[in-house]
């Protein structure tokens, strides 16, 4: 190979702006496009989806000078100040160099190899790493810090060039132990050198500060620079190799053939196109991406993108993080990265491509789209039409304003409606259609045509909303609301049109008939798209999901059948039979076998792909008109948020990398460790925080995480897009912890990534440690036990002198009585010398003297106590004990059992406590009682004698009656003509008299009997009426009027009758007598009956009679005073006694004039306050 | 049945008792359950015979024949008690036109006996 010349091509510097091209390409005639920009749409920079990280806001930690990746999938970067990061696409994790590796010197360079390994290339070495392991370094030094100038071998070995002056042997080749370079000696010509690419033959291309050269061999051809390089400066920095075999080279120098030149024609020469000087450029990083473009990465430029000759540029002011690009790196995923002074960005392409004014559009205006059967897209824009023709955006001239519709016919002619009239593309010119009565048809909504031939227009025109039938260029007919609504129009497959109005119906117009369907659409009813299927279906995109038509019946695609969200603005299914929904939330992809599907089942859930604004979808709210469509190579395109976005299904089939997780650390309390296997954690975790990743790039934001730890995990946990686990408190234990990820297109990796690990026990957890415990705490109890014992041991003893010295006998038993023994007490009292007694012998003489009972009670005793052993029940009883002088007293004797836990009987307890004096005050009280109740008896009696009179009285008068009814009936019967009626008349009489009588009888007897007291429920005034009765006469004889003003709602009080109407007989009978000397006024009584409260009625005798002083008041409720010459004195006490015994009270008070008024209250009776007592009263 | 007898008792038992009693002999008979009542009728003039309760309630029967008396409505009266021994009532009661004083409970025939006596009765002592 001859030695390249110093000519080369003079670059032409002669830059063509857009708008230059434009002017001086603009061609005057009736139709003329205009190319603004040669484009591939899938590979225009500014589509790319780009991403930076960028030092200024903190995303990235430093200036990138270096980037490699791992065959673990994580991506690596060398900062400009010689830290290293593992990257997972979220997080930047610091490397820490191992200790080994301290011998390479500062690092400059690193480089990922097929093994997984990485090379770490230093100031005075290389390094091998593995596994955060050093595997193996060579000292070399003399590296200079140009990042990509490292060839790997299929073997993993590496070649390096050596950049430092005064190096003779610039290039080495590299194995984890062993160094080898070559020089002059070796054929290579020029030295320090700086670039390096392997010729794919065995051979190197190596790029110095003067020239190219290609060595393989021992052989070489040197290619100089054109020109001279600055002094110091370093020349050819980068090497690259097209996939044309073209070698392009990054010179770090302007000038010609300096910049971004390539091999040609034998010499290096600028790259220069009509558009674009490479010459002008420091290049300091090339790079040819998989799509076979050229990265080319610049000194203060930014990024240049060549493919052909169309250059792309993206600087900082297109976002780039930095403006000097040091190295570029594509990743699996096919993302292209570049390291900048100031950060990261990553380029890749979107899912969904978008077409903006950057792109060539005339403005982000688009309000429609055509895709025209040439694969012509048309493009409505703001008072401009565009179109794309094989990847170029064009402009076209177009006379008329706002574009509104667009339609194709059938014979190729392209209709534009807009909103000043419709026009005709025909034979390459816009022609206006005529108008009927040369009136502007206005705005053209839509614009279809039907399967009969006729161009169907949807106009507002003449301020009225119109549908034209249009054939042959004219229009034929008009038709309007309501007879024909306009709305979105659809040519139906047999004949006829679909309009979808805008009241949501569907009608189908066919031969002049409409026949409309309602789709019960109410968010927004008018259709935002109507497309009549060749089977005959319909589908309708309406607001909120898609409604489908099928033989007369409707059914809706809605977000319960999958879809991300309701609102379609527009659809198509493009040539592979495949659909595609234009949402609010992005574009839904899915075979037409599932509509199908939903076809079958209304309720079917869509198999769905989603296209959102992460793989660049731009949503919009409303739909433009046409703004779907699907272009004969297979992609669809839509009109979205004023931009046209497109999807090529052939580039959306690559699926993504499948997700792989790692574990990446584990941090207990705040402390990190490595997250190597079978982790021994230290005892007690409090918290602990496990950190997982799974490497990927393209939408990190997708990539989602689902773990669990066992055994604290019954199930997945969801993580979402979150990289930690936490757990608090850890028991000592084994610990399995599992984690999996799902890629950016949400396939799960069902294979988890593993770790185990172990959380050690606290001293407290261990083994030995409880059973010291355990040893502490039998030793502290047999301590606690003995002093208890001591304890024990005393209180008994004072236990025991409490029992000797306690004023009662006390005895002890075995469970069936046997073994008694006895107090001292018992001896004192006894004067027995026996405190222990044998056996329980109740038919032992010896037994029964011994136990020095009353004879009288000894057997009752007996019975109760074998009772009491045989049921375990406790039992008392009173009972005589002999005396040590031989007489008797009365005790009270209690026997208790001491039971155990399940009720045993282990022991008895006996008490007897002397009651004699008791008993005997009991006695006494007992014959008092008995005296009181004697002395209310003779009371009775006594005024029964007071009443002898009247009582006879009343019984003479029924008797009377008796005795003259008998001898009337008598006569009546006898004679010659007896008078039966009045003689049955009169025995009538006598049967009631002589009860009458009988009932007089009864009362006294109830007053005078010794009976039981029995309280009960009492009507007070009926029982005051019936002591009435029998004073009556007695009243009546001493001229005394009764009046009884009882309160008629009396409530019923609780008490005995018996004793009550004494009270009341003593009261009234009292009264009578006062009143017995009056005779100056008249002679009253008065008894009246109240509720007084709510507690007691209270019952008022009042006489007009002489009247008590105060003090008598007092004295007339004592015993035995009494101002009556025969009376005992009693009365009045009694009845006190007997009230008080109710509940009840008795006085007296004087009367306003004279006399005296008695009172006595008496409770009221509730039920269930009755009882029963006996006595003598 | 020319002859009429009255009685006034305030017992009901009596009043009818006697009332049937009476009849059975046929001689006629009215009862009174006051002295009160017994004015206000219509037969103060024409009772041949009265058979007075001695304790009635108000004007007592022993008050009502003195009144008779008085206005010189004389005619013969029996009194009847149940309280026998009244003893002051009963020389209250006495005077030429009283036939007799029972005590309940008499028998029958005691007072019919008493009551055809008195529609016999001629005072001892003739008063003008």
């Amino acid at each position: 190979m001859p030695l390249t010349t110093r000519s080369g091509f003079v670059g032409v510097r002669r830059r063509t702006s857009v708008v230059a091209a434009l002017g001086t390409c603009l061609a005057y005639g009736l139709l003329l496009t205009t190319p603004v920009h040669a484009l591939d749409p899938n590979t225009r920079l500014t589509q790319y989806t780009h991403t930076s990280w960028r030092m200024q806001d903190g995303s990235a930690p430093s200036g990138m000078y270096s980037i490699a990746q791992t065959a673990d999938g994580f991506l690596w970067f060398l900062s400009s100040r010689g830290e290293i990061y593992r990257f997972d696409g979220v997080r930047f994790r610091p490397w820490r160099k191992p200790a080994d590796a301290e011998s390479i010197g500062r690092i400059r360079n690193l480089v990922g190899d097929q093994a997984g390994g990485l090379w770490a290339l230093g100031a005075q070495g290389v390094a091998h790493l593995k596994d955060d392991v050093v595997s193996g370094h060579v000292v070399l030094d003399g590296l200079m810090p140009n990042p990509q100038n490292v060839s790997i071998d299929a073997d993993g070995s590496i070649w390096v060039v050596r950049g430092a002056n005064g190096t003779s042997e610039p290039l080495c080749h590299v194995t984890e132990q062993t160094v080898e370079c070559f020089g002059k000696a070796d054929g290579i010509p020029i030295t320090p050198l700086d670039a390096l690419l392997a010729d794919g033959n065995g051979g190197f291309w190596l790029g110095g500060q003067t020239a190219l050269v290609h060595w393989r061999a021992g052989v070489s051809e040197t290619y100089p620079l054109e020109g001279v390089v600055a002094n110091g400066a370093p020349g050819i920095l980068s090497l690259a190799r097209g996939p044309d075999g073209s070698i392009w080279v990054g010179v770090f120098s302007e000038g010609a053939g300096h910049g971004l030149a390539r091999l040609e024609g034998g010499a290096v020469r600028s790259f220069v196109t009509p558009t674009f000087d490479g010459s002008k450029l420091h290049v300091f990083a090339l790079r040819f991406d998989h799509d076979g473009n050229l990265w080319v990465g610049t000194d203060s430029n930014g990024i240049l993108r060549v493919r052909g000759n169309v250059v792309d540029r993206y600087a900082r002011a297109e976002g780039l993080s930095g403006s000097y690009v040091r190295a570029f790196y594509e990743d699996r995923e096919r993302s292209v990265w570049a390291a900048t002074n100031d950060g990261i960005d990553k380029f890749h392409d979107p899912r969904v491509t978008s077409f903006t004014v950057a792109e060539g559009l005339s403005s982000d205006s688009a309000v429609g789209l055509l895709a025209s059967r040439d694969g012509t897209i048309w493009v409505a824009n703001s008072d401009s039409l565009d179109h794309i023709v094989g990847g170029s955006v064009t402009s076209v001239r177009w006379p008329g304003q706002q574009v509104s519709s667009l339609l194709e016919d059938r014979r190729g002619n392209l209709w534009v409606g807009a909103n000043d009239g419709l026009y005709l593309l025909k034979d390459g010119r816009f022609r206006r259609l005529s108008e009927p009565n040369r009136q502007p048809l206005g705005l053209i909504f839509g614009l279809i045509e039907d399967t009969d031939g006729n161009v169907w227009a949807h106009c507002f025109c003449g301020g009225t909303g119109k549908l034209l039938r249009i054939r042959d260029f004219e229009v034929q007919e008009e038709f309007s609301a309501p007879q024909v609504p306009g709305g979105r129009l659809a040519p139906d497959a047999q004949a006829g049109i679909w309009i979808g109005g805008r009241t949501g119906d569907l009608m189908l117009f066919r031969h002049g008939v409409l026949n409309r369907i309602p789709t019960g659409s109410h968010d927004n009813p008018f259709p935002n798209q109507v497309v009549a299927q060749p089977d005959g279906s319909v589908l309708a995109a309406f607001d909120d999901g898609l409604v489908g038509l099928r033989q007369g019946a409707t059914q809706r695609m809605t977000t319960r059948n999958g879809l991300p969200c309701g609102g379609i603005l527009s659809f198509v299914q493009n040539g592979d039979k495949r659909w595609w929904l234009n949402t609010q939330c992005g574009v839904v992809e899915f075979p037409d076998s599932e509509l199908q599907r939903w076809w079958a089942d209304p309720e079917a859930i869509i198999r769905i792909r989603v296209h959102d604004v992460l793989d660049g979808a731009r949503p919009s709210a409303r739909p433009p008109f046409n703004s779907a469509a699907s272009s004969p190579d297979g992609r669809v395109w839509f009109v979205n948020s004023g931009v046209v976005q497109m999807l090529d299904p052939a580039r959306l089939s690559r699926p993504a990398l499948p997700a792989q997780t790692y574990i990446e650390a584990i941090v207990v309390d705040r402390k990190e460790l490595p997250a190597t296997h079978d982790l021994e954690l230290s005892p007690h975790p409090r918290d602990l925080e496990i950190d997982y990743t799974s490497p990927s790039f393209l939408i990190p934001q997708k990539v989602r995480f689902r773990y669990r730890l066992d055994p604290v995990d019954r199930d997945w946990r969801d993580a979402d897009t979150r990289r930690q686990a936490f757990y608090t408190d850890l028991a000592p234990g084994r610990y399995s912890f599992r984690v999996m990820a799902c890629n950016s297109d949400g396939v799960w990796n069902d294979s988890a990534t593993t770790l185990e690990f172990a959380v050690a026990p606290a001293f407290y957890q261990t083994l030995w440690f409880r059973a010291l415990c355990a040893a502490l705490s039998f030793a502290l109890l047999g301590a606690a036990y003995r002093l208890r014992i001591r304890h024990l041991q005393r209180e008994s003893r004072k236990l025991r002198d409490v029992v000797e010295t306690i004023p009662a006998i006390v005895f002890e038993a075995g469970p069936d009585g046997s073994g008694a023994f006895a107090n001292r007490r018992w001896l004192e009292y006894t004067g027995s010398s026996q405190r222990q007694h044998g056996e329980f012998a109740p038919e032992d003489r010896a037994w029964r003297e011994s136990t020095c009972i009353h004879p009288g009670d000894l057997d009752g005793y007996v019975s109760c106590w074998r009772r009491a052993i045989a049921t375990g029940q406790p039992f008392e009883l009173e009972l005589r004990l002999r005396r040590a002088d031989g007489e008797y007293r009365w005790f009270l004797a209690r026997h208790v059992p001491l039971r155990d836990e399940q009720g045993r009987t282990l022991k008895w307890f006996g008490t007897a406590t002397d009651i004699e004096d008791q008993k005997q005050a009991e006695q006494e009280r007992e014959r008092l009682r008995q005296l009181e109740a004697d002395l209310a008896h003779i009371n009775r009696v006594s005024l029964m004698g007071e009443l002898a009179a009247s009582i006879a009285h009343e019984v003479n008068q029924p008797l009377t009656g008796v005795v003259s009814n008998g001898g009337a009936c008598l006569r009546w019967l006898a004679g010659d003509a007896p008078n039966l009626e009045e003689a049955r008349e009169a025995a009538g009489r006598i049967v009631r008299d002589g009860k009458r009588a009988g009932e007089v009888i009864a009362r006294i007897r109830a007053l005078t009997r010794r009976t039981v007291v029995s309280r009960g429920s009492l009507d007070l005034n009926e029982s005051i009426r019936e002591v009435l009765a029998l004073v009556g006469d007695q009243a009546k004889r001493n001229n005394v009027m009764i009046r009884t003003p009882f309160a008629d709602d009396l409530s019923p009080v609780l008490g005995d009758q018996v004793q009550v109407q004494q009270v009341v007989l003593n009261l009234v009978m009292n009264a009578i007598e006062a009143m017995s000397g009056v005779g100056d006024r008249a002679r009253e009584l008065v008894i009246t009956t109240s509720n007084v409260d709510q507690e007691q009625v209270q019952v008022t005798v009042e006489d007009s009679g002489v009247g008590l002083d105060p003090t008598t008041v007092q004295k007339a409720f004592e015993a035995f005073y009494t101002t009556k010459p025969g009376g005992m004195g009693m009365g009045l006490s009694i009845c006190r006694s007997i009230l008080q015994s109710h509940g009840g009270r008795l006085w007296a008070t004087a009367r306003d004039g004279s006399g005296t008024l008695f009172h006595f209250t008496l409770p009221k009776c509730d039920d269930g306050k009755s009882a029963t007592g006996v006595t003598g009263a | 049945m020319d002859r009429l007898v009255a009685v006034v008792d305030d017992d009901i038992s009596v009043r009818e008792s006697l009332e049937s009693l009476i009849r059975s002999v046929r001689i006629g008979v009215r009862v009174f359950a006051s002295a009160e009542e017994f004015l206000n009728s219509a037969h103060p003039r024409e009772a041949d015979c009265l058979v007075l309760d001695v304790h009635l309630p108000g004007m007592t029967g022993i008050e009502l024949h003195r009144h008779l008396l008085a206005l010189n409505r004389t005619v013969p009266a029996l009194f009847i008690t149940a309280h026998s021994s009244d003893e002051h009532a009963r020389s209250e009661a006495r005077s030429e036109w009283t036939v007799a004083y029972l005590t309940k409970p008499f028998s029958e025939d005691e007072l019919l006996d008493a009551v055809h006596a008195a529609l016999k009765w001629k005072p001892k002592t003739p008063t003008d």
